[in-house]
């Protein structure tokens, strides 16, 4: 189950990654604030629904899903700050995270790579940080921007390099291989790396940029907050592909980091009610943040 | 059922040849799963599990996850 030792990663790896991020357009401003505003304490609940509303596609987005099934409101929402109140500040604030992320990239170009199961995936991971996090005493909204963060890069190198990453989902599918050495055989990186370069081009908190580096292989370090988040959103991202929530039909479960699990076994007892929550509230989110045609 | 672990040395139901049969990788883990009755559930955290499975490593998730999914179809 042990994460594969990896090679660091080489300087033209680094230099066309830049390069590749570089090229990336930007997240709209809204999304950019969401996220930088993460896990800053101070950050106030006038204060996110303010950047809300701002963005009146996400804010529409964000109040279509908190009147949907998903929170089961006794009656309608018609304002991001009356939905903050009702549902929370970090509930309202990864709603519309999500709402504003799933519209961000497009990867029409690049037919291996299914946006849909992307992002059924990144929700599924999403929630189970979230349903993980208060086993550890972690912030779960915190946990559940990380989940739905881990694999930007995927999306990412799916828009940006099409062709060449067509090429390395062939290769995954034709040796089976695990996505990150199929990754680091065709390109020289990973989706990890790229999403990494790309968090820190946002100026996203380096624990997110961590988050999303070691997401596949955590280091040794011992339990700081960061490496718990870090260790969350690897095992949340293996329990997700363990339960199929991306409904990919050649999808794997990635290896599991025996370090991680050393660190967070102790989770054992309380994971079929984690696995349960991620499961039941799947469907729902999904429904409500993305199109039909990517549910 | 339970589909064994492929690092076990005790063998799952169906005989040590089943459990050298998961060691062999995960071609013949699949065909032993299938040789077992495995639901198709079952069948396909195994496939889920390949990569694994195939190597003969010891994820504890997968038998958390067979015991979830088992309990889960129980009334």
């Amino acid at each position: 189950m042990t994460a594969p030792a990896t090679a660091p990663m080489s300087a033209q790896g680094a230099a066309a990654v830049a390069a590749l991020v570089q090229n990336l357009p930007a997240l709209r401003a809204a999304v950019l604030d969401l996220l930088r505003s993460l896990d800053d304490p101070d950050v106030g609940a006038d204060e996110l629904a303010a950047k809300i509303s701002h963005d009146h596609a996400i804010a529409a987005k964000t109040l279509r899903l908190a009147n949907s099934s998903f929170f089961g409101l006794s009656r309608q929402v018609t304002a991001i700050s009356e939905a903050t109140a009702i549902i929370g500040m970090r509930t309202v604030r990864s709603i519309a995270l999500g709402a504003g992320l799933v519209d961000a990239f497009e990867s029409d170009r690049c037919p291996q790579f299914d946006l849909a199961a992307f992002w059924r995936h990144a929700i599924g991971t999403a929630l189970c940080a979230e349903a993980l996090a208060p086993c550890f005493d972690a912030e779960s909204g915190i946990a559940f921007g990380f989940g739905l963060m881990h694999d930007i890069g995927r999306v990412a190198l799916a828009s940006a390099l099409p062709e060449h990453y067509s090429d390395a989902l062939r290769l995954r599918a034709r040796d089976d291989l695990p996505l990150t050495i199929a990754e680091r055989e065709m390109l020289g990186f990973t989706h990890a790396d790229v999403g990494a370069a790309l968090a820190e081009r946002w100026q996203l908190s380096t624990s997110l940029v961590e988050a999303i580096r070691y997401h596949h292989e955590p280091p040794e370090k011992p339990g700081e907050k960061a490496s718990l988040l870090i260790d969350i959103t690897h095992l949340a991202d293996n329990l997700a592909h363990a339960l199929d929530l991306g409904a990919e039909i050649d999808d794997a479960v990635p290896p599991l980091s025996s370090l991680a699990w050393q660190r967070l076994h102790s989770v054992e007892p309380r994971l079929p009610h984690v696995l349960h929550e991620t499961e039941t509230r799947h469907a729902a989110l999904c429904q409500a943040l993305l199109k039909p045609q990517e549910g | 059922m339970e589909i064994a672990n492929p690092a076990r040395q005790a063998g799952p139901p169906g005989g040590p040849s089943d459990a050298e049969a998961w060691k062999a990788g995960r071609a013949t883990s699949l065909t032993a799963a299938t040789a077992a009755q495995a639901t198709p559930v079952q069948l396909r955290l195994v496939h889920l599990f390949r990569h694994d499975l195939g190597q003969g490593t010891v994820n504890p998730l997968f038998q958390i996850l067979l015991r979830y999914r088992s309990a889960e179809r129980r009334p």
